[in-house]
């Protein structure tokens, strides 16, 4: 299973996160720190962004990525 | 698959293979924080059995050096690790002696400086008139 899906049609991405690398609260963090730029919501354990830019989709998700990473490694 | 790198040139990225008996899971993330300018970093596999890296670069880059350059961070990050951990009990060491030796001598400054409170009282009261130290203000007798 991709770990980041992007629907084009539906304007959305799809992100999986492993979570045995991957903790909620900087994930819950990187939500509310991306709240300007995309929407989120959760189904199961995959999390799906709108972006609010349609530009911003290709990239969103691997920016998301990078910044729970980001995150993960400053706590 | 190279190595413990595998090359997907038509997907644009390329996932390193990572063993965590030798290479801990602090250091993988250092590791990884430091392409996050360059790349896009994604972490997958099992923490204990075999840790994958998904790096994809952000500009045209070749694959094959971003999974070397990768590798290399690694060893980089183990070194900094391993030293660290062996300076951080001599530094402690060093740390303890100076605390150490500075309430010491905190201490020794207190009672010196009460000695020579104490004298200098003293003084002052032979100086006011009193016999040894009596102090007041004690006429002489003519």
């Amino acid at each position: 299973m991709e770990k980041v899906e992007i629907n084009k049609k539906k304007n959305e991405v799809i992100i999986r996160f492993n979570k045995k690398f991957y903790t909620l609260p900087p994930i819950d963090q990187a939500i509310k720190d991306f709240n300007e730029v995309c929407d989120a919501r959760k189904e199961g354990s995959d999390l799906i962004l709108k972006p609010k830019q349609k530009e911003t989709l290709d990239r969103l998700g691997y920016e998301f990525y990078n910044y729970v990473l980001g995150l993960m490694k400053n706590t | 698959m190279e190595g413990n790198m595998d090359v997907h040139e038509k997907e644009g990225y390329v996932w390193v293979s990572v063993n965590p008996k030798i290479y801990p899971l602090a250091v993988v993330y250092s590791a990884a924080y430091s392409f996050i300018d360059d790349c896009y970093v994604l972490i997958d596999g099992d923490p204990v059995e075999e840790i994958i890296v998904e790096l994809r670069p952000k500009e045209k880059k070749d694959l094959r050096t971003l999974g070397l350059e990768f590798n290399t961070e690694l060893v980089n990050y183990a070194n900094y690790t391993a030293n660290y951990i062996k300076n951080a009990k001599i530094k402690e060491t060093i740390l303890k002696r100076v605390l150490l030796t500075n309430s010491l001598s905190k201490e020794n400054e207190k009672i010196e400086r009460n000695k020579t409170d104490k004298i200098r009282e003293k003084e002052t009261n032979v100086l006011l008139g009193g016999k040894d130290g009596e102090g007041g203000n004690k006429q002489k007798k003519e």
